[in-house]
């Protein structure tokens, strides 16, 4: 079962087409680097709820997010309840948001980043595998490893700081604080388990 | 008699009058009307005109796989009302793995707005919008401006404003246009994709080509390739089905964008998927 577990991760990263990625259905498995060089499967964090954040601290909209502290926030409410708050950075070399372990480090301990870990991916495998296109790009993995959330962070992408509710006159709602909160906390079923995500294109190879 | 006369340059020059405020250098914004004037309860065409850098690029209604489109919030007289913003054609701009649905070079967006039917004529109204937009390379970078306008309200029928004839009769060749009577579209669902067929009553030039822009996100992989096959009078295209598409999706809905005999059109589709 092993092998063949890890002859699907290897043609996974080989880059093959990217797999469906279905909200409802298991998440697809991978292995990732971190900023300490050091390899994680998603299979590590069976048992856990895991949060695959996209991200790219270039784009406009990632600034926006980062830069009055409100996705650290989130990041920080959820990992205190146990979360596995994965960021991904999978810009190519010499695209915008690729940067080297030690750059990765410095930017998240300068923007007081909250999450579990950050994975670079340069090769744009794990991306490409999840179907990431924009960032931020969010998608909310159950403890049994299945997919309950895919898509934008939340319905505000031209959210002004000083407005609650955003354009179309709704309240705001962070998609993945919601899905967490009525998954994990409330143990009831995703409402919304699938948007359309909004940002900057991720800058693949 | 003669104040008439003597205004009625000033009242031209006014109504072509359109202040850009500091924006970014990528992206140059005006607002322009299309006539010389408003009727109480008439309609005046008001067009966002944006001219982009060279090798940047705004977002239609459906950016694709990223991006925003422009943004309008208008500051009207009252009892103004905003109709549809009219969006032009869009093309396809591909990088790594990612298609987005957008403009290069310049865009017009086209706005109708409706005077209230009291509006007093002999006087100047002020149209003013906030303009927002993502104007994106390989890198992004968001945008503001305000633009203005002054226009005069009179009784009669208004004239053309002839200073932007032409740009509003350009605008208007990259509009969609009605699907012609003649022409039949089929589109089905299967595991992997969406098939749309077309049959168009007449012959296509070998040349022809084809493609499908999605009116909403999430409907197609938008940077697959369409597969466009043509077969004398009629074409297909194979749309790829997004992973994140609605289990209860009943039509496809977008715009069809058609290059034929030196002629770019396009046409608004919502076809009821088959079994």
């Amino acid at each position: 079962m092993r092998n063949i577990m890890a002859l699907g991760l290897a043609v996974a990263l080989l880059g093959s087409p990217a797999l469906a990625v279905t909200v409802g259905a298991k998440a697809p498995t991978f292995t990732a680097s971190d900023e300490n060089g050091q390899k994680h499967k998603l299979s590590e964090y069976k048992g856990k709820y895991v949060v695959l954040e996209w991200t790219n601290h270039g784009c406009p909209f990632v600034v926006s997010h980062y830069k009055k502290g409100k996705m650290q926030k989130v990041q920080e409410k959820w990992t205190q309840k146990g979360v596995q708050w994965l960021r991904v950075i999978s810009s190519a070399p010499g695209k915008q948001g690729y940067c080297s372990a030690a750059e990765s480090k410095e930017t998240s301990k300068e923007k007081g980043v909250k999450a579990t870990a950050t994975f670079l991916d340069p090769e744009g495998s794990l991306g490409q595998s999840y179907g990431a296109k924009t960032t931020p790009h969010m998608f909310v993995i159950d403890p049994k490893g299945t997919l309950i959330y895919a898509g934008a962070i939340d319905n505000a992408p031209r959210e002004d700081d000083a407005v609650k509710k955003n354009e179309n006159g709704e309240a705001f709602v962070n998609y993945v604080d919601q899905a967490l909160q009525e998954s994990m906390v409330d143990k009831k079923k995703v409402s919304i388990p699938s948007t359309a995500s909004y940002g900057c294109g991720v800058k693949y190879k | 008699m003669k104040k008439r006369i003597l205004l009625f340059p000033l009242l031209l020059l006014g109504a072509t009058t359109a202040l850009a405020a500091a924006s970014p250098q990528q992206v140059k914004v005006e607002l322009l009307a299309e006539q010389a004037s408003v009727q109480p309860g008439g309609i005046v065409n008001v067009g966002v005109r944006f001219k982009i850098k060279k090798g940047w690029h705004l977002y239609w209604q459906n950016p694709g796989d990223s991006g925003q489109p422009p943004s309008i919030t208008w500051s009207l007289p009252d009892d103004f009302t905003v109709g549809e913003i009219q969006w032009p054609n869009p093309q396809r701009l591909e990088s790594p793995k990612l298609a987005d649905y957008g403009y290069k070079n310049e865009m017009l967006l086209i706005v109708p707005l409706k005077a209230p039917d009291k509006l007093k004529p002999g006087h100047m109204v002020r149209l003013s919008a906030k303009v927002r937009w993502l104007v994106c390379q390989e890198i992004c970078l968001p945008g503001d401006t305000q633009v203005n306008l002054r226009i005069p309200v009179r009784k009669r029928v208004p004239a053309p404003n002839s200073h932007n004839e032409y740009i509003f009769k350009m605008g208007r060749k990259n509009l969609p246009s009605d699907l012609p009577e003649s022409w039949h579209v089929y589109a089905s669902l299967g595991a992997k994709e969406f098939r749309l067929a077309v049959e168009t009553g007449s012959t296509l030039s070998k040349t022809a080509t084809a493609a499908f822009f999605p009116l909403h996100p999430n409907t197609i992989e938008n940077a697959a390739n369409q597969a466009f096959k043509p077969s004398g009078t009629s074409f297909s295209l194979s749309l790829k089905r997004s992973d994140q598409l609605a289990a209860d999706v009943k039509n496809l809905e977008g715009l069809l964008v058609v290059n034929d005999k030196g002629s770019e059109k396009g046409y608004w589709i919502n076809a009821l998927l088959s079994q």
